[in-house]
């Protein structure tokens, strides 16, 4: 006899043990020290009978480690405290008095911590921990309901192995089951929380394209473009770069590809290294923060003037990791082709011409006609705006001259016009200006309504300058949109950064990386560092010895052949109807009809026994029979006359 | 259901049991499974029991001619097997047989014999023949002996020692009659008049086929063996036993249970005719442990059965 108690305990200790051991190397000194302490002790106290550590005692030790550990929670470090106050928390629970309520415990902890320790390294030994714990946990759980009805069970070593046995096949019917779903459960495509934000009139933000003067106003769209995790930044450097437009073709601006090649990355700069989520989108770029040196994560192409070009348009979400220089100045080995950036507009009115004439007329150096231009601006009383917009063939003439209001668009081209017609090399930048932080992510978010362009100003010895000809604008302020911060504001950043870790966490993790997982866990285990021979023969060897557990789990439970159902059913049936007889598995089906003097026990026996001990199968007539006998027994008081009448047979 | 010789063989338990031996109908059953599987029976009873009168009824029953050694610790292995006299006449040794040479043999009180020659009587039932200075004589077929012992006297005698008790296909004890039967029996008188007059019922012949559908037309399934091996295993394991039943036990117990099926009409052996002769054929098998020899051996045997699974499903 075995008490269920001693079971629960050795189990939960193995539990205990599973979950913690591929974490212990990870954890520090103290948490090492506890659990180890934890174990001794529970080894001694159930050795020597002592009673384990009970009442306010653990609750105090819980409490001081729980506070130690949450000062030290934050977003940067959140898995090394977590990992280290599951175990300690784990060890307490080991150490501790146990009620069924605390051996659940010790089962989530441990499935907790051994998941936390997939945080520090997933090898393929992960998964061996997993299935053993699972294991365990399931036939603990089963003896736990056991515990729970009379914790001074005892069973015999027979039904412990039985309990055992069906508890353990559980896990491994379901097995098969989870690598299943996990392979061919689809993903949804799209993100969780799209319907907080509002639908969108379809206005590009970004383009191949900037063409002011094509359209009287713009729509502006919350939609988001991208995420950005990244430290906080100052917002004077929260420009986006996404497209450069180097070429004018009538009053619009446009790409040509320009050979060359890049300069080398700034020294001295410090670099913002950020992770970019884009919301899907047809466009072929891209965006990172200007200037960005290197994109990884994603295939793509890199130009001479730092635009990054999708190799191949995926379909489905993607990120990428990208390095930047922030200050707003490309260095350039050597000079550019000055012609090729001095080109103008087929046609350009006069008053610019007259205006940049008057720019460059006063001589020196590209900086000084930049500033000279820059005060110009500063000077004009431009204003910002998105409606009632310049719409005339000359839209920039208008723009500088006559209604002086437009957005980026007429700022950026009209300043890159009149600094190439005063002789200084300049380009258009399209992408993004500003994005919302999400203190809660740690993350920028960009909408469709930042898109912004901006002007790149060639200086000898310095290389590309960005400038933003839109501060100049009189109603111009930093914070565009000023500060929203309602209760809405602050539901939508909520909102936001859950749709961020949906895409973060589920949607960008896709059939293919599902995939590629099992494969990985496939050579993981593979590459495992086993003896020699047993890796050789491992894999089949254990994918054999599971077949067979399984193989003799089925028949050792004898679901198999109808007969035996019917048998079974037929002595339910009678033990119920003849409760003062007591059916034991050594009683047999004569003695039972002896027993009894029913004659429907009798022809039972008599169709089951011919069959039985001549060694062969039941017929299907004396199965139907049998059955019949079953049935009519089970329903009414029939006489086993009836039912072969019933059943064609003469006697 | 054609069993050959099955309803003679009903038709003389039904009349040995209902008219001369009332209330031994499971002596008489026993006794005709120990004839049908070519065992002997060892009846362990106190006398006046109606042991004698069980053998003389069967043997005359039966058309069997009969037997009887009356045991004493004088008594001599010639004095069974019989021995060479000098025949004066012929000038040569001629060989008288002894009482063994009978169909059926009555051996009386056979704890009361010497070992010596309790074994070669014991022999002579293994080998079912007698070699006598040099000359192997055939014993008659077929040849059941009943032997009977007293287990209450202890004084002056040889009781058998376990290895012999093997031999015995079957011990059984005959009991009291039930009360009225009993009251029958004493107003009635002894009938060992009337046993004389019996006349067989059946013949030597029909006891061989018999015999012969027993072995032949009874199947024993795998099933069954399993079943047999299960309690021999069983007796083997038992923490009460220190010897359990030998695989001539084994053989002895499916011989058994395909004669008690023959007679209960089957062609094939179920589960209940191995536990219906489990006690007589296995019991007296058992060499149980000092500290638990007060223990009736066939109390024990069935707490050994109550603990084997039957197959049924």
């Amino acid at each position: 006899m075995v008490h269920v108690r001693t079971v629960l305990d050795i189990l939960a200790l193995v539990t205990g043990l599973l979950g913690s051991a591929p974490l212990f190397f990870h954890l520090n000194r103290i948490p090492q020290f506890v659990f180890l302490a934890a174990l001794a002790f529970v080894i001694v106290t159930a050795w020597k009978g002592v009673p384990p550590l009970r009442g306010w005692r653990a609750t105090v030790i819980t409490g001081v480690f729980f506070f130690y550990y949450a000062l030290q929670f934050s977003r940067d470090n959140l898995v090394e405290p977590a990992a280290n106050l599951l175990v300690v928390l784990l060890s307490i629970r080991l150490a501790g008095e146990k009620i069924p309520r605390n051996y659940l415990q010790i089962y989530a902890l441990s499935l907790f911590a051994l998941a936390a320790s997939s945080a520090f390294s997933l090898s393929g030994a992960f998964l061996g921990y997993l299935a053993l714990l699972l294991l365990s946990i399931a036939v603990s759980l089963v003896l736990l309901t056991f515990f729970t009805v009379d914790s001074r069970l005892s069973l015999t070593r027979r039904g412990l192995r039985r309990v055992a046995s069906v508890a353990a096949a559980m896990p491994a019917a379901s097995a098969p089951l989870i690598l299943l779903f996990f392979v061919i459960l689809p993903r949804p495509q799209f993100p969780l929380w799209d319907f907080l934000s509002p639908a969108g009139e379809k206005v590009a933000g970004l383009s191949d394209r900037v063409e002011p003067g094509s359209a009287a106003s713009v729509g502006e769209v919350a939609s988001p473009v991208l995420r950005a995790r990244s430290e906080k930044l100052p917002r004077k450097d929260l420009y986006w770069r996404g497209v450069v437009l180097n070429t004018p073709q009538g009053n619009a601006w446009i790409r040509t590809e320009i050979p060359g090649r890049e300069g080398p990355p700034p020294k001295g700069v410090v670099m913002v290294r950020q992770t970019v989520f884009p919301e899907t989108t047809a466009s072929p770029w891209l965006i990172a923060l200007d200037a960005p040196w290197s994109v990884s994560g994603v295939r793509s192409g890199k130009s001479a003037d730092l635009v990054f070009r999708k190799r191949r348009s995926s379909g489905g979400r993607l990120k990428y990791d990208t390095v930047s220089a922030a200050h707003g100045v490309i260095e350039t080995k050597e000079g550019v082709d000055r012609d090729f950036y001095l080109k103008l507009p087929e046609k350009v009115s006069p008053r610019v011409l007259s205006l940049a004439g008057s720019i460059a007329r006063q001589g020196g150096s590209d900086s000084v006609r930049l500033s000279r231009l820059e005060g110009y601006f500063q000077s004009a009383g431009l204003r910002y705006a998105t409606r009632d917009l310049p719409r005339s063939a000359d839209p920039l003439d208008e723009f500088l001259f006559e209604r002086k209001a437009g957005h980026c668009e007429f700022f950026a081209s009209s300043f890159a016009v009149l600094l190439r017609a005063a002789g200084v090399p300049s380009r258009l930048v399209g992408g993004y200006y500003g994005g919302e932080y999400n203190e809660l992510g740690g993350y920028y978010l960009v909408t469709e309504s930042m898109a912004h362009a901006w002007v790149e100003v060639f200086l000898e010895g310095r290389g590309w300058v960005r400038r933003d000809p839109s501060i100049y604008a009189v109603n111009f302020s930093r914070e565009r949109d000023g500060k929203r911060r309602g209760l809405v504001a602050t539901v939508r950043l909520i909102a936001d950064s859950m749709s961020y870790y949906w895409n973060q966490t589920v949607i960008t993790y896709d059939l293919d990386k599902q995939l590629r997982m099992v494969r990985a866990t496939g050579s993981a285990l593979r590459t495992l560092s086993l003896p020699s021979g047993v890796r050789r023969a491992g894999i089949p060897l254990l994918i054999a010895g599971l077949l067979l557990a399984v193989f003799l789990v089925c028949a050792k439970r004898k679901w198999g052949s109808r007969e035996q159902r019917v048998v079974r059913k037929f002595l339910r049936i009678v033990g119920k109807r003849y409760p003062h007889i007591s059916i034991s598995p050594s009683t047999g089906l004569l003695e039972l009809a002896e027993r009894t003097g029913d004659p429907r026990v009798r022809r039972f026996a008599d169709i089951r026994y011919g069959a039985l001990y001549r060694d062969r199968k039941l017929s299907e007539r004396e199965f139907s029979l049998l059955e019949d006998i079953t049935r009519a027994f089970a329903a009414s008081r029939e006489t086993v006359r009836d039912i072969e009448r019933t059943s064609g047979t003469s006697h | 259901m054609s069993l050959p010789k099955r309803d003679e063989m009903l038709h003389v338990i039904e009349t040995l049991s209902t008219r001369y031996l009332r209330g031994k109908i499971r002596a008489v059953k026993l006794s005709m499974i120990a004839l049908l599987s070519g065992g002997h029976i060892l009846l362990e009873d106190i006398p006046g029991l109606g042991k004698t009168t069980l053998a003389l009824a069967l043997s005359g029953v039966l058309g069997m001619t009969f037997g009887r050694l009356q045991c004493t610790s004088d008594l001599l292995p010639s004095d069974i097997t019989g021995l060479s006299i000098f025949n004066r006449e012929e000038g040569k040794f001629t060989f008288l047989r002894g009482p063994i040479f009978n169909n059926l043999v009555l051996v009386d009180e056979i704890n009361r014999a010497m070992p010596k020659t309790q074994s070669a009587m014991l022999e002579a039932m293994e080998e079912r023949r007698v070699t006598v200075e040099g000359v192997t004589y055939p014993l008659p077929a077929p040849f059941l002996v009943i032997a009977t012992q007293n287990p209450v006297e202890q004084v002056g005698t040889y009781p058998l020692p376990e290895s012999q008790m093997d031999r015995f296909l079957i011990r059984t004890g005959i009991g009291y009659p039930p009360e009225e039967i009993e009251k029958t029996i004493i107003k009635g008188g002894s009938i060992r008049d009337r046993i004389k007059d019996l006349t067989p019922l059946v013949g030597l012949s029909d006891i061989m086929e018999a015999r012969k559908a027993v072995k032949e037309k009874v199947l024993l399934s795998d099933t069954i063996v399993g079943y047999i091996f299960a309690i021999v295993a069983a007796t083997r394991n038992h923490p009460f036993i220190l010897t359990g039943v030998s695989t001539r036990g084994g053989i002895n117990l499916a011989e058994a249970a395909q004669a008690h099926a023959y007679l209960e009409g089957r062609d094939f052996v179920v589960p209940e005719d191995v536990k219906a002769v489990a006690l007589p054929v296995g019991a007296h098998r058992l060499i149980l442990r000092p500290e638990n020899e007060a223990l009736d051996k066939e109390d024990v045997f069935q707490s050994v059965l109550k603990n084997i699974e039957i197959p049924i499903l």
